[in-house]
């Protein structure tokens, strides 16, 4: 019987060009070290957020997205990167194990979403599947998905709330004022308020105290 | 850069009540969730010689006193109680470490009056935390 050997075809393909666009600048520093040490991944870039990133200069495959980190709502900077980098994937990276959270990520056009204590293999897995075209979600986040289908949640996509708004309510649900916000959120208190304006309209309601009751009853908060 | 909110700028005080001066590799727990995080940021410790001995995903007040460290490093933004309550408990768990807190949120104040030593923004880079946590370090008790 031959012995059959089996020699690894020379690898042809380019590696993935990585942008990471990371709020915190030493997460940001750890995440191009993990992502660079991997020989299919070249990370061709660093920004604090997608205005400074350099989209059509570095024209990346994939973009690594803090969510938490922006001045801007998440949606206007998928919008930007569908603008700027139309090519690139996006793999969202968020402290947030909330399905609606998740959801809205994906419905604004992110390819994947990652939980920041996320291990780095796990990491490498994720960004490799986003960029061959697969999506990937956190299994915990993604369980989340599951059970409140089975548990029969869900609206309709025009009463969804946005990410901002989304984080808006839990911040709200947590007692805090709208300057409060404005300061976490690093947004002005009249556009906290537009927001909350929003949030009362989509949800039909007209107090806090009824928003951070949804908030805890759709377990945002 | 876009401006920031005065809060966002690392800053550092050390308290005299409870900031004995310290000098050489300070032995350090670290709380940190984001493990992926962890072997840059103890680099960038290291650099303020901060020594990591210790490096766990939440907050346990018991395991921090039981490991009594020279100094903690707690990223407060990922606790699951009030990020000046932990800071508080720390605190009294150990009255003369050198507390850390590092964070994206608001509060810097309500930190130091929990008994921070040292709060440090996420916004920073390595440089500027590697230098605020030397200066909070040498910086003789009152």
């Amino acid at each position: 019987m031959l012995a059959t050997t089996i020699t690894p075809a020379p690898s042809s393909t380019k590696p993935v060009r990585v942008l990471v666009v990371e709020g915190q600048a030493l997460f940001a520093k750890a995440l191009c070290q993990v992502l660079a040490a991997d020989v299919e991944l070249e990370v061709v870039g660093d920004a604090d957020s997608v205005a400074n990133a350099q989209l059509r200069r570095l024209r990346p495959d994939l973009i690594v997205l803090d969510l938490d980190g922006h001045h801007v709502e998440f949606s206007e900077a998928m919008r930007t990167i569908r603008e700027l980098a139309p090519q690139a994937k996006v793999c969202v990276l968020s402290t947030h194990i909330q399905p609606e959270v998740m959801q809205r990520c994906l419905s604004a056009g992110a390819d994947g979403y990652v939980v920041k204590d996320i291990l780095p293999a796990e990491l490498i897995r994720a960004v490799k599947s986003v960029a061959s075209g697969h999506a990937y979600v956190d299994p915990r986040v993604a369980g989340g998905v599951l059970k409140r289908r089975s548990n029969g949640f869900g609206r309709t996509a025009q009463n969804e709330l946005s990410v901002r708004e989304t984080e808006i309510i839990r911040l709200i649900a947590r007692g805090m004022s709208n300057k409060e916000i404005s300061a976490k959120l690093h947004l002005s208190e009249k556009t906290v308020k537009n927001h909350i304006s929003r949030i009362f309209a989509k949800l039909n309601i007209t107090a806090r105290t009824q928003a951070a009751v949804h908030a805890i009853k759709t377990g945002l908060a | 850069m876009p401006s920031r909110p005065v809060w966002h700028r690392t800053q550092a005080l050390v308290r005299g009540d409870h900031a004995p001066r310290y000098a050489g590799n300070v032995d350090s727990y670290v709380v940190e969730p984001q493990s992926l995080f962890v072997p840059y940021l103890s680099d960038v410790l290291a650099g303020a010689e901060l020594r990591v001995v210790r490096v766990v995903p939440t907050l346990d007040v018991e395991d921090i006193r039981a490991s009594h460290p020279d100094a903690l490093f707690v990223d407060t933004d990922f606790l699951d109680v009030d990020a000046a309550d932990a800071v508080s408990a720390m605190r009294e768990a150990l009255p003369r470490a050198f507390i850390c807190a590092y964070t994206d949120g608001e509060g810097a104040d309500r930190l130091r009056f929990a008994g921070a030593n040292c709060v440090l923004s996420k916004r920073s880079g390595a440089r500027e935390i590697t230098s605020a946590l030397r200066t909070a370090l040498s910086t003789p008790a009152g």
